[in-house]
C-alpha cells in the first residue's frame, strides 16, 4: 500500500515539475516579427504565436512620399485571439527613427479571420520597417513586488 | 519512515526546480516601457491618448496635405464625455508627431490667438461657440481667422463616451471625431472618427 502511495506521489511530483517547466516555457516573447529588408523576412519567435497566426501578405508602397506598410495576418485557429502590433521605422542606413507613432496597437482576430495591420512612416526618411506582433498584454508583468 | 524520506526528497526536488526556474529570470527594475499598455483603467489613460494621437496623425499623413500646411487645434468638445479628457496633452502629442513628420506644422489655437491679436481672438470665440453648439461653422469667419493667424486649417475635435453596464460587466466606448476645416476654402478637408472600447467584468 505504502509502495503504491510512493509511486503515486512521485508521479504527481513529476507532473508538477513538468507543469513548472511548461510555465517557464511560456515566457512572453516578441511573437512574430516581419522585416522588410533585405527582403521580406518573417521570424516566429514564439511557438504559441506561430501556431495561431500566419503572415499571409506583406505590401509596402510609397504614398505622398511616405512609406505605407500593410501586413495581413490570419488567425488560423478556431477561436478568438487578442494581439497587439507595433511598427518600427528605419532610414536608408538602418537607423531607427524615434517617433511617438510606434505605439502598441490592439487588434482582435476572430477564428480564421484575416487582420490587416497598417502603418504609415513618420517621415520621408523612412525606407524600411519592422513589424512586431505579439499577444496583448499589459506592462504589469514588469511590476515590482514590494 | 521510508515514505517520509521519499516525500522529503520529492519536496526538496520541487523546491530546487522552482529555485532554478527563478534563477533564470533576469533582474527586474521598476522602469517599464512607456509604449506598452500599462495598468488598465476604464478612464482615458496615457496609452489611449497615444492611440488617438497616432490615429489622427496617420490619417492626416495618408491624406497627404501640402508641404508647410499649418494646422491649429481648434475647439475640442468634451462635454459628452463624463471622464476627464486632457485636451492639452492630446494637442502636445499631435504637435510632437507632426513636428517630426516635417511636412505639416501644428500649432495650438491659444498660441495662434496671441499672434493674431484681439480681432483673431474674437473670431476664434465665434468659431468655438458655433462648434460647441453644433452650429455650422461660418466660412467667412474661418477665412478671416486663417488670414489673421496665418493658418491653413483648423482641427476641430469632439470626444464623447457611452457607458453600458450589464450583469457585472461594464463597457465604455470613447469616440474621437476630428474635422480639419480648410481656412481658405471653408471646406472640411478631413473628417475622421476613431473609437476606443474598453470593457471589464467584476
Amino acid at each position: 500500500m505504502k509502495h503504491k502511495f510512493n509511486i503515486l506521489l512521485r508521479v504527481t511530483a513529476v507532473l508538477v515539475l513538468i507543469g513548472i517547466a511548461a510555465g517557464c516555457r511560456s515566457v512572453p516573447s516578441a511573437g512574430i516579427t516581419v522585416e522588410s529588408y533585405p527582403k521580406n523576412s518573417i521570424s516566429v519567435n514564439s511557438k504559441i504565436m506561430g501556431g495561431l497566426f500566419n503572415v499571409t501578405e506583406v505590401v509596402a508602397a510609397k504614398e505622398n512620399d511616405l512609406l505605407n506598410a500593410q501586413v495581413t495576418v490570419q488567425n488560423i485557429t478556431r477561436r478568438d485571439c487578442q494581439a497587439e502590433y507595433r511598427f518600427e521605422w528605419m532610414d536608408k542606413n538602418g537607423l531607427s527613427i524615434t517617433t511617438p507613432m510606434t505605439v502598441w496597437i490592439p487588434v482582435n482576430a476572430s477564428a480564421m479571420e484575416k487582420v490587416r495591420m497598417h502603418g504609415v512612416a513618420p517621415n520621408k526618411a523612412a525606407e524600411d520597417f519592422s513589424l512586431i506582433v505579439r499577444f496583448r498584454r499589459a506592462s504589469t508583468r514588469w511590476t515590482l513586488r514590494r | 519512515m521510508n515514505s517520509i524520506c521519499g516525500c522529503l526528497r520529492i519536496v526538496t526536488m520541487m523546491f530546487l526546480a522552482a529555485g532554478v526556474a527563478g534563477c533564470f529570470r533576469p533582474p527586474m527594475s521598476g522602469y517599464v516601457p512607456a509604449e506598452e499598455q500599462g495598468l488598465f483603467t476604464m478612464g482615458l489613460d496615457d496609452h489611449d491618448y497615444d492611440l488617438a494621437a497616432e490615429d489622427i496623425t496617420r490619417e492626416m499623413m495618408t491624406r497627404g496635405l501640402p508641404k508647410g500646411y499649418v494646422v491649429a487645434l481648434g475647439p475640442v468638445d468634451t462635454r459628452e464625455c463624463p471622464y476627464d479628457v486632457r485636451v492639452r496633452q492630446l494637442q502636445k502629442s499631435l504637435q510632437v508627431i507632426l513636428n517630426k513628420e516635417n511636412t505639416l506644422k501644428f500649432t495650438a489655437a491659444v498660441d495662434v490667438m496671441a499672434a493674431g491679436g484681439d480681432a483673431a481672438t474674437e473670431i476664434y470665440r465665434m468659431i468655438e461657440y458655433n462648434w460647441l453648439n453644433n452650429n455650422p461653422v461660418d466660412t467667412e469667419d474661418l477665412q478671416k481667422f486663417g488670414k489673421l493667424a496665418k493658418l491653413n486649417g483648423i482641427l476641430f475635435g469632439r470626444v464623447s463616451a457611452l457607458e453600458r453596464r450589464d450583469r457585472g460587466a461594464r463597457e465604455v466606448t470613447y469616440r474621437f471625431v476630428w474635422e480639419l476645416a480648410n481656412t481658405e476654402t471653408g471646406i472640411v478637408d478631413i473628417s475622421h472618427e476613431y473609437k476606443i472600447r474598453k470593457n471589464t467584468r467584476r
